[in-house]
């Protein structure tokens, strides 16, 4: 009897490898590892074509190869590939995805349905607007240092918040909160292609400002920097500023920025008060004087700060003229801060935005000369 | 005497008569064919009436021992000038004139031949029936010497070897009290080899004790070679690939095992001993963790629990990631997988069962190989297995460092090799049909087993059955000697190890 048992549940292991017909099993080189993928209006009636980039696993120089497919879905265009390639699209390496602008203007929410939906494909994904006539022939050229295009964006834009702060990096499950969230307007990257002696390589380059889901502008890299600072999403980067004249010729390396927003209303009469604490460190001088000496650096400080406040001010004001979408996060603060004010508001929010007063509170602490100190010798003599 | 090979049962009821040759014939009856039985018979000038056999197994006894100190004060013997031999003769020459260590006189049949095939001499004399048993064991045995599977670099190197005496011994020399017990039992019913079981009184758990005699009187079996023989009759959960029953050739392990309340088994003609009970760490516990700094010996132990957790579960891991969750992998390290997995014919699970296998035939023809071949077999190791399999593409890269690390986590723990070669297998077939889902159930599995498993009534996880920190402190580290108080739970009922033991209670 014991025998017989014995017997049953050995049978029965030995069937699991047989029967169970391993499920979910998918060697890595079945998949087409994709990286990134474009999406641009369909040609052939088709309302969508795709272009993927993906991990060519046979050639060493070259790792990468596209692939571009049409649906009438963004999921039936996925799925449609399979009739191309015997290997099945795998999404959860993906790290980009790149929008035409004319289908941006159109609306992106319904771009991003598949893509928040989809199990595969991760809500760390890095959307970006194209500035090409196509998204799909971003993914078509070779990347700066020979690796996917869709790991080199992600990682562009990574380095870009820490070092540069000159681009906006946000992931889709931001931007799905950004979308969704009261007083609060979506921005998305750019990307487009920079042609030099050297060759043509995607390069990630200001910002695209939405209204609703539907993109309305764009700001330039300066401009995204300013608009950054008042997101509080400062993390690094540089501050030009110009110091006895109009020519910008000290860099600040910033160290750390802190924003806070208050807000103040009377009647229709909404006021913002942006503080911003940023440290520095003098990062370099192309001026004739001395700048490390008590005067010295409280000049630098005070153009630093006003170079700030011009720069903010400037952007915010053409962004309440040229776009009235509230990108800065105008009405999230009124949102937190004064929701029965906020309810009131609310549905003409875009309008009301325009006429928001603000005022910006700079302060600049330069917290040391780097190795340096002093003047180059040279300049000093001529100084 | 139909059959000499019907078992001793058969020589029962057959008594010595009082004629020397009947005597001799009866003996040289049960050992016909035999001929390493020799008899000497002798006579003395001085009384020639007197006279006597001597019996024993040649290779079996030390020869100058019989010469010198029994036959030649037998021949130089002359009792009474009466003529007449004294009606004591045998006990006369058991007390006077033999200068043996140890003499026993019997008129059983069945222990005249126990002795004479365990090297001692029977000595028949005219007139009587009774014989004398005269020890005069001496055969070659190995010397003691530096176990080579429990090699150590710090700490006491001596060995057991064949000998049970020499093995007894060498442990009385550590634990110099009288609560040592040993109590000697016979196993194997053709065999007839000696056992010893050993124990020290006062610190012994009673109970262990109680079960571990009464399974030894459980079973039967013609012959026990090596102490596996008894273990595999007497082991708690006889079908589970965990040891329940631990085994060493060092006599400080046991001294060791002995003062934390464990029993011994010894047999003779093997060095290997039997502790019980025994516990799931003691897989991971090497002798030389107690013998070098706590710090040191805790690295060492929880580097033998991790390289375990290694050799079971990262090829089945790597299978389950590879082939089920890619997404669980960073982009860099798909992208290099898949490179290197390019035109590879098989499946990933096919590859690694394949390398494994031929790892363990590596390993295996390592082990049994004349010394001298070990640079040729390295050589097609790693050139050939390795480096070529992965040129030709019939193995990817990554799968020979999974291998690689796998076998070399598995030869770091070497007491608890079969366990976890089983365990590799089992939970990479779970981890291959079924991806990280198979190997969570094979690993619960594992622990539902580990925990209900038990060793002559302790549990093998016993410190899991513990909250406090006295119990873990031979655990995965080793805490210093100052602070481990007590003796592990339940092993012992006295768990206190400054006290001085069994005459005590």
């Amino acid at each position: 009897m014991k025998c017989r048992k014995l017997l049953c549940v050995f049978l029965l292991t030995l069937c699991l490898p047989f029967l169970s017909g391993c499920w979910n099993y998918r060697e890595l080189d079945s998949l087409n590892m994709v990286s990134a993928f474009a999406i641009d209006p369909g040609t052939q009636g088709h309302s969508y074509h795709l272009t993927f980039e993906f991990l060519d696993a046979t050639s060493q120089a070259q790792p990468s190869k596209t692939m571009e497919t049409e649906g009438d879905t963004i999921f039936d265009a996925i799925r449609n590939a399979t009739a191309i390639s015997q290997k099945k699209l795998y999404f959860s390496s993906c790290k980009t995805v790149i929008v035409n602008q004319d289908l941006a203007r159109k609306g992106i929410c319904a771009l991003f349905d598949f893509i928040l939906r989809d199990a595969e494909l991760r809500l760390t994904l890095l959307p970006l607007i194209s500035k090409e006539k196509t998204a799909g022939e971003i993914l078509q050229h070779e990347s700066q240092s020979s690796q996917l295009i869709g790991l080199e964006l992600a990682k562009v834009l990574e380095q870009d918040s820490i070092y540069l702060a000159k681009a906006h990096r946000v992931p889709i499950f931001d931007a799905y909160s950004m979308l969704h969230q009261p007083g609060m307007s979506l921005t998305l990257p750019f990307v487009e292609i920079n042609s030099s002696k050297s060759g043509k390589v995607p390069m990630v380059d200001g910002t695209a400002v939405f209204r609703d889901d539907k993109m309305v502008g764009s700001l330039d890299p300066e401009e995204t920097q300013y608009f950054l600072y008042v997101r509080n999403e400062i993390k690094g980067g540089l501050l030009l500023t110009a110091v006895n004249g109009s020519k910008k010729n000290v860099s600040l390396e910033i160290l750390g920025s802190h924003t806070t927003l208050s807000s103040q209303t009377a009647g229709s009469r909404i006021s913002m008060q942006i503080s911003i604490h940023t440290k520095s460190e003098f990062g370099e001088n192309q001026s004739v004087k001395d700048l490390i000496t008590q005067a010295g650096l409280s000049e630098v400080q005070q153009c630093a700060e006003k170079t700030l406040r011009e720069g903010i001010t400037d952007v915010i004001k053409r962004v309440q003229s040229d776009y009235e979408s509230d990108i800065f996060g105008f009405g999230k603060e009124l949102h937190e801060n004064t929701p029965v004010y906020w309810n009131k508001v609310k549905n003409d929010w875009n309008h009301k935005f325009t006429s928001v007063e603000f005022t910006v509170e700079p302060q600049m602490i330069i917290q040391g000369s780097a190795t340096a100190r002093g003047n180059n010798k040279a300049v000093d003599q001529n100084g | 005497m139909e059959t000499t090979g019907a078992g001793t049962e058969s020589w029962g009821g057959n008594l010595f008569t009082r004629n020397l040759e009947d005597n001799i014939t009866k003996i040289q009856n049960i050992f016909r064919n035999d001929n390493t039985l020799i008899v000497r018979r002798l006579e003395t000038r001085a009384e020639p009436k007197l006279r006597y056999a001597l019996i024993y197994c040649d290779g079996m006894v030390n020869n100058k021992l019989t010469n010198e100190d029994i036959i030649r004060p037998l021949l130089e013997f002359a009792p009474a000038k009466s003529g007449r031999a004294p009606a004591d003769l045998v006990d006369v020459i058991a007390a006077q004139v033999t200068l043996s260590d140890s003499v026993e006189k019997t008129q059983d049949i069945n222990q005249v031949i126990q002795a004479i095939v365990y090297g001692d001499s029977a000595l028949f004399t005219e007139g009587f029936c009774e014989a004398l048993i005269l020890n005069t064991k001496g055969w070659n045995t190995r010397s003691i010497s530096e176990p080579e599977n429990e090699k150590i670099l710090r700490g006491p190197r001596e060995g057991f070897c064949e000998a049970l005496m020499t093995n007894l011994s060498l442990v009385r020399r550590r634990l110099r009290t009288p609560d040592l017990k040993m109590e000697f039992q016979t196993f194997g019913t053709r065999s007839q080899t000696k056992g010893c079981v050993c124990y020290l009184d006062g610190l012994v758990n009673r109970d262990v004790l109680e079960e571990l005699k009464k399974r030894l009187n459980a079973f039967s079996i013609d012959g026990t070679l090596d102490v596996n023989y008894i273990n595999e009759f007497i082991r708690d959960a006889p079908y589970s690939p965990i040891k329940t029953i631990g085994s060493t050739e060092k006599p400080d392990v046991i001294a060791a095992k002995l003062l934390e309340g464990r029993v011994a088994l010894f047999l003779d003609g093997t060095p290997v001993v039997l502790t019980v009970p025994h516990l799931f760490i003691e897989h991971f516990q090497s002798d030389e963790d107690y013998y070098v700094n706590y710090y040191f010996a805790s690295i060492g132990r929880l580097l033998r629990l991790l390289a375990f957790f290694i050799s079971t579960s990262v090829p089945a891991i790597y299978v389950a990631l590879t082939t089920f969750h890619q997404e669980m992998l960073p982009t860099s390290l798909v992208i290099s997988i898949s490179m290197a997995r390019n035109g590879v014919p098989f499946p990933t699970v096919v590859e690694a069962m394949l390398m494994l296998v031929v790892f363990e035939m590596l390993r295996e023809s390592g082990a049994r190989m004349p010394g001298m071949m070990g640079q040729a077999l390295s050589i097609v190791g790693a050139l050939v297995i390795g480096q070529a399999a992965v040129q030709a593409k019939i193995v990817s890269a990554p799968m020979i460092i999974i291998v690689a690390l796998t076998g070399i986590a598995g030869l770091m723990v070497p007491r608890i090799k079969g366990t976890s070669i089983l365990l590799r297998f089992g939970l990479l077939v779970m981890a291959s049909s079924l991806g990280l889902y198979g190997y969570m159930f094979g690993m619960l599995g594992l622990m539902v087993h580990l925990y209900s498993v038990s060793s002559f009534g302790i549990p093998i996880m016993n410190s899991a059955y513990s909250t406090t920190t006295q119990d873990k402190k031979d655990f995965s580290s080793r805490a210093p000697w100052f602070m481990m108080d007590k003796r592990p739970k339940f092993l012992s009922p006295n768990r206190t190890r400054k006290s001085s033991g069994g005459n005590v209670s």
